[in-house]
């Protein structure tokens, strides 16, 4: 994945990223006992103004992803180059600039908002923080052009958070990471608290920003009919490792590894007709613990096409198909690279 | 018919007024059918669930109306007495948030056995035995192991296998699962699907399924009612109303998701936002979000009348 045609064009680059978070026993000598292999060696770019859907299980490591990258929790070791800078390398006041810059959009739209700040000042904080406005004047114009910019009326500033739904919340949200002009937004399961009605607000908003400001999203989510809409390559990760990583329609219309297989045969299709010609492929077992990973390939005691070299071998992400015409990629981390159709 | 729903309204007596939760609804369910109830948040559809078994909490909630035919035994009009024998041994709910709703000081094998030792009356060693067969066909791996655990030493989708178990202890003839999916995984969430709909068609058993997920119903239901703010706004056999929404609400809610069979266009989503329950307007509850409204959705609220076979909806669009 380093071999890079046109490294300008990329907006992110991780390489071979880890976070692992120490597991102890014991409360007076206290040992470790383990880690937590939350994010393990993790690699993939990012082009300037596309999306990479991050798709996964709950406890995948998608958000810890999210939030390695933003340097919210420490990595444990790898790179991630921002514009070609390796942002690991940053001191203190960097990283706060870099902030400025990349921006996270997060999950719960009641959770994420200081409930005893008013709209107006939840949107406009960033700004003072970063100092990004002189007068009075210019951060009241400010704060009523960015709620322009994400569909509220500007004189609902004044009010407190619980006086909005949960989509508007959502669209508050969204207003603050926008207000220090970032060109990179990591979207964390932005629309997986919304009823579906406002979901399609949401994605539709977050799609004409994207447009407007050229913006690049890392959209982490674990519904895949929403993140294939959104996004143009899709990641998924199983056990802190990246499986699977193509172009969405490549993804979906001719899948690799037996678990993005089973992820998009999981997803039921709102059609009753299409539904009853569709054999559902259903893969047992759960998520095995992350602190005692299975050996060789993580997915082995899931999957319905394992031999005993997966137990042993650890697969690595490779080239498996690739469309030069559009510059698209299609990688697998499966010992079997033949087509499990 | 198994279980007939008349006229059935819900309400919750606040301090800020009168919340109509459920409005005036009907609705049958066959023996082997299974009936989704769909709608947003605030539609009504799990408080509907709960009046069906009468849990709803009074103050502040009352059934104000209705009847619920059940085996020929009107269940408004039962004694507490009666009720409880028809609760998990008749009708059986599993709940939607599985790590909530189990007891997290009991462990699974006491909770899975409570049902059969309340209603069958049978001696604790044969309950048991029926209790670890249950475990088993609900695929617990290690049922031995599993039934001595507690709660939280479960994961979501153990939790909610021991919640699948516990509803059909007793052979209910009707089965209410209320969002059995929502807080899992879309692998565990597909295994326990096809697990439901497997089970309940082995012993015939009847299943109102709460969702708001179209594309479960369209995997799984036979019939569709579609909820808004209280009402039932449109019902129809799954393939018609897949095929041909009628519904304002429906046709938007159809246009408003993204599916992953198809190539991405640009998403319409519904305009404005969901219904405040305690302000709703006084014609149609949609008319605000409606785009194809007329002068008289504001004045009056449609009926739900037959449109076609099978197929009825409230609206005055095909008046």
């Amino acid at each position: 994945m380093n071999s890079l045609q046109n490294t300008k064009d990329v907006c992110l680059d991780v390489r071979h990223l880890k976070t692992f978070f120490p597991v102890y026993k014991g409360s007076f000598f206290k040992r470790k006992i383990g880690e937590i292999k939350a994010v393990n060696d993790v690699s993939f770019h990012i082009k300037r103004a596309t999306t990479l859907g991050m798709v996964g299980e709950s406890g995948c490591g998608k958000t810890t992803l999210g939030r390695s990258i933003l340097l919210l929790n420490r990595p444990s070791s790898g790179e991630i180059l921002y514009n070609g800078v390796n942002i690991m390398t940053l001191n203190h006041q960097e990283i706060r600039a870099l902030r400025k810059k990349i921006q996270m959009v997060f999950q719960d739209p009641f959770g994420a908002i200081n409930p005893r700040m008013t709209a107006g000042d939840v949107v406009g904080e960033p700004l003072l923080i970063h100092q990004m406005c002189q007068t009075k004047n210019e951060y009241q114009h400010t704060i009523e052009t960015l709620f322009l910019m994400v569909g509220l009326d500007p004189c609902m500033a004044d009010r407190y958070p619980h006086e909005f739904s949960g989509g508007q919340r959502q669209r508050i949200i969204i207003a603050r990471a926008l207000s220090v002009k970032p060109d990179f937004l990591i979207c964390d399961e932005p629309v997986s608290a919304l009823d579906v009605s406002i979901q399609a607000q949401i994605i539709n908003l977050l799609e004409e920003l994207q447009e407007k400001y050229h913006l690049t999203y890392l959209f982490i989510s674990h519904d895949l009919s929403v993140v294939k809409h959104i996004s143009d390559t899709i990641a998924v990760m199983y056990m802190g490792n990246i499986v699977e990583i193509a172009h969405k329609n490549e993804l979906y219309d001719h899948p690799r590894h037996p678990y993005t297989k089973a992820l998009f045969s999981s997803v039921p299709i709102p059609d009753p007709s299409i539904e009853a010609k569709r054999k559902p492929f259903i893969i047992e077992g759960e998520v095995a613990n992350l602190i005692d990973l299975p050996s060789g390939c993580h997915f082995h005691p899931r999957c319905p096409y394992v031999t005993e070299d997966c137990k042993n071998n650890v697969p690595v992400l490779k080239l498996c198909a690739s469309d030069t015409m559009n510059e698209r990629q299609h990688w697998v981390a499966c010992l079997f690279d033949n087509n499990i159709e | 018919m198994l279980i007939d729903v008349k006229n059935l309204s819900t309400h919750f007596v606040l301090s800020r007024g009168v919340l109509k939760a459920v409005d005036n609804i009907s609705f049958s369910i066959d023996k082997g059918e299974i009936l989704a109830l769909v709608g947003e948040s605030g539609s009504g559809k799990s408080v509907t669930a709960l009046s069906l078994l009468r849990l709803i909490p009074n103050p502040p909630g009352k059934i104000i109306s209705g009847e619920i035919v059940f085996e020929d035994k009107d269940l408004l009009k039962l004694n507490p007495e009666d009720m409880r024998h028809i609760r998990g041994n008749r009708i059986a709910m599993i709940f939607q948030e599985p790590m909530t709703s189990l007891h997290p000081i009991l462990t699974i094998e006491k909770q899975v056995v409570e049902p059969l030792l309340h209603h069958k009356k049978i001696p604790r060693t044969k309950a048991m035995k029926a209790c670890y067969q249950l475990m088993e066909k609900v695929h617990m791996s290690e049922p031995a192991l599993r039934g001595k655990s507690y709660p939280h030493m479960l994961s979501g989708g153990m939790k909610q296998r021991s919640m699948i178990a516990m509803g059909l202890s007793c052979n209910p003839s009707l089965i209410i699962a209320d969002e059995p999916t929502t807080a899992l995984d879309v692998t565990i969430q597909a295994q326990l699907l096809e697990l439901l709909k497997d089970l309940t068609q082995e012993l015939g058993t009847s299943m109102l399924l709460i969702t708001h997920d179209l594309g479960i119903v369209a995997r799984y239901a036979h019939n569709v009612h579609v909820m808004y703010a209280g009402r039932i706004v449109e019902k129809a056999s799954a393939q018609n109303l897949y095929a041909r929404p009628r519904h304002p609400y429906t046709m938007a809610l159809m246009a408003s998701i993204p599916r992953i069979d198809q190539d991405s266009k640009k998403l319409a989503p519904v305009q404005g936002n969901p219904p405040d329950l305690l302000n709703l307007p006084k014609g149609c509850a949609f008319y605000p979000r409606c785009s194809k409204k007329q002068d008289q959705c504001m004045e009056h609220a449609p009926k739900l009348k037959p449109l076609s076979n099978n197929h009825e909806i409230a609206c005055w669009m095909y008046e």
